[in-house]
């Protein structure tokens, strides 16, 4: 299978090159025959792509560790959605990706769009080609997932349990899909504008891909920063420091989704007759979003953190932004032995006025391998209660016999955040996707 | 070596297919390669093959040749 994916790979970046020149080389000399040649080149480049992917996911699901990326990124004992999604936890399985989402929503656009625009469609496909092409290039000869190891392990290394989240899992495929999207959006409208011919079938298959691109992009950028925020040591700080910033772009890819996002809307809702024709339900939530999102991000530099040095039940009287009385008591640290990690815990009865008390609870994370040796990073999962008006967090940061060193943190309206963000989401995808009645073509 | 093997038929396969459209006999005029399209009453026909076209066509959906505008 391990060959089957590797020479998969290399077909695509053969029809790709294919599909590119065949298209181009159709729409300059106006013959139809080059450019269905150059049609097909491209579906087939995306189906060895597919193929290429299938095996190496076949790989991750039935413990090949013969591959490196198997072997470093799995382990038998994982269950098979994290199987699926530790493909792309590496470099070489995030361009494997992306050439898949490139291929899939590239060959899906021709296919989808091919009446009404066979004219400008052979431009389309030689751009769409070309992307291809640089994503297949990338992924068969820079960065291969498909690496052999000479000495085959028994067990795999396993992926880094931060990652074994259903959050972190969908984040890449989402980015992937949505930078893809906006790719086609791009190759359908960029021939349309240099021939200044906008017919309606057109406008509709650029606004329908601009909509599935804000879609993914923004909420890649969410899931980004609900992953920030969940973190291990954002607590009180979040969004506004650098290293926080730092973590939620997790690279490159979310500044691409945000800068994406950030085009995106615009170029939809002008492509379908400008912000004066928005639809109702789509003006409401983008001005519903916007304003919670931008009052939850003004509140969050109200937030407040404070560390403190609790003996087993001892209490601290810390006050929120609010200026209201929390009373947390010390429930006391434990340790104890997991399948594969230890844990370090304290839990906190926090406390306000006559509201019901609740437990918030911390821990630190120590993974071991067999022979005892470190397996990944410790880390530490900050307890959080949710509310309207605010979260309180608590982060265990030192534990010794019978006392634990705790920050208690307040971020005011982050749930906010959520809300408005998600309003954002669909207020876009409303806004962006073409209307019944598309208007006149355009020449 | 089965996965080669299984990869190679796939790819063989698929280049067929692609290559099928410049493949095929396409006719054409001896002047310069374009139809003139012979109107019908509803749309007009390729006068090359005779193959009836939708309205706006710029190539015969059959044959493939250019038709004249």
């Amino acid at each position: 299978m391990t060959d089957l994916g590797a020479l998969s790979l290399w077909v695509a970046v053969l029809m790709a090159a294919w599909g590119a020149a065949l298209s181009f080389a159709g729409g300059a000399l106006d013959r139809d025959d080059l450019a269905r040649s150059g049609a097909r080149g491209l579906a087939v480049s995306a189906g060895f792509t597919g193929l290429a992917a299938f095996t190496l996911w076949w790989a991750f699901v039935t413990d090949d560790f013969s591959l490196q990326p198997v072997a470093t990124f799995s382990g038998e004992a994982m269950s098979a959605p994290f199987k699926l999604s530790a493909a792309w936890a590496q470099r070489s399985g995030v361009t494997l990706l992306f050439a898949l989402a490139c291929g899939a929503c590239g060959a899906s656009a021709l296919r989808l769009h091919r009446e009404g625009n066979r004219e400008l469609m052979p431009w389309t496909a030689g751009m769409l080609g070309l992307l291809l092409l640089g994503a297949t290039v990338t992924s068969a000869a820079v960065w291969n997932p498909f690496v052999v190891l000479e000495v085959v392990p028994e067990e795999g290394r396993g992926l880094d349990p931060r990652l074994q989240l259903f959050a972190a899992a969908i984040r890449i495929p989402v980015l992937c899909a949505g930078v893809a999207s906006a790719a086609v959006a791009l190759a359908l409208g960029l021939p349309a504008a240099v021939r200044r011919q906008f017919p309606r079938a057109r406008r509709r298959a650029v606004g329908t891909w601009t909509s599935v691109a804000w879609c993914c992009l923004s909420g890649s950028v969410l899931v980004a920063l609900r992953l920030a925020y969940a973190g291990t040591d954002f607590g009180s700080a979040w969004i506004w420091t650098a290293r926080a910033a730092a973590n939620m772009s997790g690279g490159l890819g979310t500044d691409v989704a945000i800068v994406g996002s950030v085009v995106a809307l615009p170029a939809g809702v002008h492509l379908n007759g400008g912000w004066r024709r928005l639809r109702p339900a789509a003006r409401a939530a983008l001005m519903a979003g916007g304003v919670l999102f931008a009052c939850a991000l003004t509140a969050t530099t109200l937030r407040s953190a404070r560390t403190v040095e609790l003996p087993d039940g001892g209490s601290v009287r810390v006050a929120d932004p609010f200026r209201r009385d929390w009373t947390f008591t010390s429930q006391g640290a434990s340790r104890m032995e997991r399948p594969d990690h230890f844990v370090t815990a304290v839990a906190l009865r926090a406390a306000r006025g006559a509201a019901r008390a609740e437990f918030i609870t911390s821990e630190f994370r120590e993974y071991y391998a067999r022979d005892d040796r470190e397996r990944f990073p410790p880390h530490t999962i900050t307890g959080v209660r949710g509310s309207l008006l605010e979260d309180v967090h608590v982060t265990l940061l030192s534990a010794g016999e019978g006392r634990a060193g705790v920050r208690i943190a307040f971020v005011p309206l982050a749930m906010w955040v959520w809300v408005g963000g998600v309003a954002l989401v669909i207020g876009g995808a409303l806004a962006t996707w073409p209307v019944a009645a598309g208007g006149e073509d355009v020449t | 070596v089965n996965g080669l093997a299984i990869g190679g038929v796939l790819a063989l396969l698929a280049a067929a297919w692609v290559l099928a459209p410049l493949l095929r006999a396409v006719p054409r005029r001896e002047s310069d390669g374009v139809a003139p399209p012979v109107p019908l009453e509803a749309g007009f026909a390729c006068s090359a093959c005779g193959a009836e076209q939708e309205p706006g066509a710029r190539f015969c959906a059959s044959c493939g040749i250019r038709l004249a505008s």
